[in-house]
């Protein structure tokens, strides 16, 4: 299963204003893994996707997808097997309907009608939003959006998702909704979050990241339970670990 | 600030009527602008002292607008918003045109009516564009667009443009309305701060639309837009289209007002 491979071979990249924004970074990721990628604001994190969907140049390094190095020439067919979801779906929806948007990718690859209007439905299936296909995304609740936000990408059949907080400014309800799909597909998924109790939740494996470097690559139970670690990464352990409020008893004592 | 609220919801306005189902709106997208584009060549083509004339060309808005279900309001409304222009083209004839003509036995200034007959097509011209909107939708009018050979970079041009306006104007409701709320006594914006909050707004659009570009390449955009298959034109589309070419060649070749009323007159006598 190599094809579904992602690897970043010593990353670097530096913003036009000198800031260095990624330094170093070196991760592999396999085929179905879920991997979540945390750090405080300003990391880094959301520099690293772009440079892993091509949209960045590294100023160093590679990027490596399915053992095809990412460059100008093979950016598109790259492309094809990543699906990313942007932080703020209203930058991903700009179509006039719904269906319109989760066709939109579909249509690119210049598929026949009937295939486009196939990967439509079965994406908008995929993440419960069918009835609202003939709507206008500027209508949507912010969790509909999101959910049509996937829906946009799954269409494109990717073989690797990576999503960019995909649970900010979503109620718990929307936020539970979210997750229980996004725990569903069987993709490769690359997440990173401020929700550090959804990384825990659907990602088997964590990145620490901090000033651009990777300083914690390991299971998501042994990153998340580091108070020290967390710490040092502007970051605290997820609420779910903490102890009770009142009685002040852990999680774990009371299991 | 309000104001600006308004124009994200009045563009948005225009996709919801074009989502709505009628005889017009199923028709296909090409037959509605070939007809719109035939109405506005023969309109314009008018002699420009040309009024009375131009009356039976009323009726093909209206009827687009009828068949439509498409409320009068919205579309007067932005007419008015261009209306300034369309006055300020003619403007000039009434002051620098001081001969005199005769319209239905009476003398009248020559200039004013050239302003008269260039406020009419102006305005029938621009209410029939912004119908053929409503009705069809900027992605049905570039799809026709597309058909008609027009060249792609023209095509995208067209709908990159339209999308992006509301990213401008909703930055713009953004950022006026953060100054609103700490400019407590002032009213509207100070001047001072005019290039400043300009400058914002054209940064974060900027951002912001690289970032929408962004999203859209990620999903294989390589600059053609990719609309969806347009359903084959029917019989009905081309007689759609046949019968208002005629109807306006026919108002073109002859001042179809006159000639009733010489029948009427003529039958009275």
């Amino acid at each position: 299963m190599s094809h579904h491979i992602t690897e970043a071979r010593d990353l670097f990249y530096v913003y036009p204003d000198g800031r260095q924004a990624v330094s170093g970074i070196s991760f592999r990721i396999h085929h179905g893994e879920s991997v979540g990628i945390i750090g405080a604001n300003g990391a880094g994190k959301s520099t690293l996707l772009m440079l892993l969907t091509g949209i960045l140049r590294p100023a160093k390094g590679e990027v490596v997808i399915g053992e095809v190095r990412l460059t100008k020439d093979t950016l598109n067919m790259i492309r094809q097997r990543l699906g990313m979801v942007f932080q703020n779906p209203d930058d991903q929806l700009f179509m006039t309907t719904v269906h319109d948007d989760v066709a939109f990718g579909p249509r690119n690859l210049m598929l026949d009608e009937a295939q486009v209007e196939e990967r439509v439905i079965s994406a908008l299936e995929k993440v419960g939003i069918s009835h609202l296909k003939d709507r206008a995304p500027y209508h949507l609740s912010a969790g509909e959006k999101r959910a049509a936000a996937i829906a946009s990408v799954l269409s494109m059949s990717p073989d690797i998702l990576i999503l960019d907080e995909p649970t900010s400014s979503l109620d718990p309800k929307s936020r539970r909704r979210l997750m229980k799909i996004l725990s569903g597909f069987e993709h490769t998924k690359i997440i990173t979050s401020h929700d550090l109790d959804m990384v825990l939740e659907l990602c088997q494996r964590v990145i620490v990241m901090k000033d651009g470097r990777a300083i914690a690559d390991g299971p998501a139970k042994d990153i998340l339970t580091n108070k020290t670690l967390m710490e040092e990464a502007g970051l605290e352990i997820p609420l779910s670990l903490h102890g009770c409020p009142v009685c002040g008893r852990s999680k774990s004592d009371a299991d | 600030m309000p104001n600006i609220v308004n124009a994200i919801y009045n563009i948005r306005g225009f996709d919801e009527l074009a989502r709505q189902d009628s005889f017009i709106h199923r028709l296909h997208p090409l037959a509605k602008l070939l007809a719109t584009l035939v109405y506005t060549v023969v309109l314009v083509s008018f002699d420009k002292y040309a009024t009375i004339a131009l009356l039976p060309f009323l009726f093909f808005p209206v009827f687009m607008a009828a068949a439509g279900r498409i409320p009068a309001v919205p579309i007067l409304k932005r007419l008015l918003y261009i209306e300034p222009m369309i006055i300020c083209v003619g403007l000039l004839n009434p002051l620098f045109d001081r001969g005199t003509t005769s319209i239905l036995g009476q003398t009248m200034s020559s200039g004013w009516l050239i302003f008269i007959s260039i406020v009419i097509k102006g305005s029938l011209a621009v209410a029939t564009a912004l119908l053929l909107m409503a009705t069809t939708g900027m992605d049905g009018i570039a799809l026709s667009l597309r058909k008609l050979k027009v060249p792609k970079i023209f095509v995208l041009q067209l709908m990159l443009t339209y999308r992006y306006i509301s990213v401008l104007l909703e930055e713009a409701a953004r950022t006026i309305q953060s100054y609103a709320l700490r400019a407590f006594s002032s009213k509207g914006l100070k001047r001072e701060v005019w290039g400043p909050l300009l400058g914002q707004i054209l940064l974060r659009t900027m951002d912001r639309a690289q970032r929408v570009y962004d999203a859209m390449c990620l999903r294989g955009f390589a600059g053609e837009y990719h609309i969806g298959k347009a359903p084959r034109p029917s019989w009905g589309d081309f007689l759609y289209v046949m019968g208002w070419g005629t109807l306006f060649a026919a108002s073109r070749a002859v001042n179809l007002p006159l000639w009733l009323g010489n029948l009427l007159t003529g039958a009275v006598k």
